[in-house]
């Protein structure tokens, strides 16, 4: 028994590689930088610190997350989505990030529904006749 | 470990983790729905309105509000014409008749002189030669007070004999009163008199019996509530919230 315990350990340790250590150790740093400096209103900074930590700890859901709100913010919504779901994917049970994905999306069907609304341009003639009478318009009721 | 002492532990642990999430406030950008960046002016060129007003001088009115609004939420530079151009030209075309009272058939060809005149892509083109190629900003505008009186449906609780509460139905007659205001705004290229956008917003707002609130109050309450739709035309909006951020 004392034998396997051993083996057991040995095991444990060898897996845990150093390097993998110090990226997640490393990943951490940067987050907390960019919470920092997020808070702070500088988000291409934040943004920065979160895809380092992202590159360096794929695993950390909460990287993923700040991403997330970072590239909201800044009007990527695309791949703020992305950035949330891998969160998700990562930590499905994480009531924060469930939070943000919802409100995330509550924001994007608002801004699509307008989008759609606001979709259908004027008809436009070509080469327009300034003395021709304003031809059919857009009307997008409220 | 005693199971306290454990609790105490996992609550300890729940707390640190909850209070060092951190809830930011965040500002999404929304796109104007209109390409304005070739424009350096912008002239509010007045509406078309009913001919006869209920209490307010809505197009002057909503010249002034629109030019003071764009004067703050956008880049370009707000044209002041002493007296709504479109209004002036409609002053032209539309001569009254001789009765003193306004007839049901004057509405109509005043309505009708408007329509013509936003319609008119040569006389939209000399205003925007006159005025050094702006956006133009016009359209209709109908400010309505309606009358909204009838009865409601109300409940509420009462004691019956045996003290049991109970909750009482009823309808009451309510004297209630509502203002709309509808606006269709037109956006035109003031170098070719052509319609680049056109939208509509209608907005309304009822006052129960109590409330004692003139026309131009709740005027303003429309247009405030109108105003930010109308600049998400011309200038990028952003949309508020807060996420949560996790260390």
């Amino acid at each position: 028994m004392t034998r396997f315990r051993f083996l057991l350990a040995t095991c444990l340790l060898l897996s845990v590689s150093p390097a993998h250590a110090d990226d997640t150790k490393d990943a951490k740093k940067e987050i907390a930088f960019g919470i920092n400096v997020a808070r702070r209103g500088l988000w291409h900074e934040a943004r920065f610190r979160f895809e380092r930590a992202a590159a360096k700890n794929p695993d950390s859901a909460s990287a993923f997350n700040n991403l997330g709100v970072t590239l909201e913010q800044q009007g990527e919504f695309e791949k703020a989505r992305a950035a949330y779901e891998r969160a998700l994917q990562l930590e499905p049970k994480n009531l924060s990030i469930q939070q943000n994905y919802d409100l995330f999306r509550e924001a994007d069907e608002k801004r699509n529904r307008k989008l759609k609304k606001d979709a259908t341009p004027p008809k436009a003639t070509p080469t327009p006749d300034p003395a021709a009478p304003i031809g059919p318009a857009v009307e997008t009721v409220r | 470990m005693s199971s306290p002492v454990r609790f105490l532990g996992l609550a300890a642990l729940i707390a640190s983790g909850c209070a060092s999430a951190l809830e930011v406030p965040i500002e999404t950008p929304l796109k104007s729905k209109l390409d304005v960046s070739k424009f350096r002016r912008v002239l509010v060129a007045g509406f078309v309105t009913d001919l006869v007003d209920d209490g307010i001088d809505l197009s002057p009115e909503t010249s002034r509000l629109l030019q003071n609004q764009l004067r703050s939420a956008s880049k370009l530079q707000v044209l002041e014409p002493d007296r709504p151009p479109l209004n002036q030209e409609l002053a032209k075309a539309f001569k009254p008749s001789e009765d003193v009272r306004v007839t049901r058939e004057d509405r109509d060809r005043y309505r009708a002189a408007g329509e013509r005149i936003l319609g008119d892509g040569a006389f939209w083109r000399k205003l925007g030669e006159e005025y050094q190629n702006p956006l133009i900003v016009t359209g209709k505008l109908a400010f309505e007070e309606q009358n909204r009186a009838g009865f409601q449906q109300e409940s509420s609780l009462a004691r019956d004999n045996r003290g049991r509460v109970r909750e009482v139905r009823g309808n009451r007659y309510a004297e209630r009163k509502a203002f709309t205001l509808s606006a269709d705004f037109s956006f035109i290229d003031g170098s070719t008199g052509r319609l680049l956008h056109k939208e509509r917003f209608s907005e309304e707002v009822v006052y129960g019996e109590e409330q004692k609130v003139s026309p131009l109050s709740s005027y303003f309450e429309l247009m405030d509530r109108l105003l930010p739709n109308f600049l998400g035309v011309i200038s990028p909006q952003k949309i508020r919230g807060t996420r949560v951020l996790i260390p």
